[in-house]
């Protein structure tokens, strides 16, 4: 199968692997929400936490954590470098479809993108309940 | 397809009989040239390849019997951070000893999804049994993954990128 250059490149060299910290280091860390979801139809998991600038609410890093196939460790990896410097509003409009575009995914491979939304998603919505926001659900142009 | 009883325990050499059975007269030798033939002969080999393995053959049980489908995505409570951090020892483990005992770990947890479905299917009946069916697969299917990754062979790009 034919793969665009983005993808093997992140696949080869992912940008920010790692995290700030165990799930129960960063648990009562206010600056930090975690990600963690898994994929049931395939069983990869994925974790993404974010660090969050408390006064200008501006994602600062991010970093993922992903044991899949390629194109889920590219689908995260990617997507950590996109939510850097966002907001969490901005943050929470990047949409799977986008990261299917960039990255040339293959139909079979666009769960792979799912996951990698469902993470951002998750550690936004981690951050904003640790500092008394309601969480955000998917929006409705969401594409699933 | 093959004539065999619905249920999750299966003896391998009836699916074997069952299976040559009807393999014979739609097989290519037999039957060249006669494409509903060949339909036949693959969807019996796809049907064999299901029942030889557990989780498939769990799978395709579940579907059959109508029970939930991938949309429920319910897992365990704490499972996926377990499961994370799972991976993130076996990742962090260093010689060929450590990594067999994570081997014979998750041979062990292959054992148990399997036992605690076979014994599901046997109560399938009962209230709220098809749901926990559908939780164990679900639960299952990262085990079978993390068994897949063990292989020190294993190349996420070779699955992906070849």
């Amino acid at each position: 199968m034919a793969y665009g250059q983005k993808i093997i490149d992140h696949y080869e060299n992912p940008r920010n692997v790692g995290n700030f910290g165990t799930q129960a280091d960063v648990k009562g860390r206010r600056d930090i929400g975690v990600g963690l979801v898994g994929a049931p139809e395939c069983g990869d998991v994925m974790q993404l936490q974010i660090k969050v600038n408390p006064g200008t609410g501006v994602i600062e890093d991010a970093k993922f954590k992903c044991f899949g196939c390629g194109s889920a460790i590219a689908s995260s990896s990617l997507a950590t470098e996109w939510l850097k410097g966002k907001s969490l509003d901005e943050g929470l409009s990047i949409k799977n479809t986008q990261i299917v575009e960039e990255l040339s995914l293959p139909p079979v491979k666009i769960h792979c993108s799912v996951l990698a939304e469902d993470a951002i998603r998750a550690a936004i919505n981690d951050y904003r309940t640790k500092n008394g926001m309601e969480a955000r659900e998917r929006t409705a142009a969401s594409a699933h | 397809m093959l004539g065999l009883p619905r249920g999750f325990d299966l003896d391998p050499s009836e699916v074997d009989r069952a299976y040559l059975e009807r393999a014979g007269a739609v097989h290519p030798d037999v039957a060249a040239g006669d494409d509903d033939a060949a339909r036949k002969a693959a969807a019996l080999n796809h049907a064999k390849r299901v029942l030889e393995d557990p989780e498939r053959r769990a799978r395709a049980l579940l579907a059959l019997l109508g029970g939930p489908g991938k949309e429920d995505r319910s897992l365990p409570p704490g499972f996926l951070m377990e499961i994370m951090e799972t991976r993130e020892h076996i990742e962090a483990a260093r010689g060929p000893e450590e990594r067999a005992r994570w081997e014979a770990w998750a041979a062990e947890r292959r054992r148990e999804y399997q036992a605690n479905v076979a014994g599901l299917f046997l109560r399938y009946a009962e209230t709220g049994v098809p749901a926990r069916v559908r939780m164990t697969l679900n639960a299952w299917r990262y085990i079978e993954r993390l068994i897949e990754q063990l292989d020190p062979d294993y190349d996420p790009a070779r699955a992906d990128f070849d």
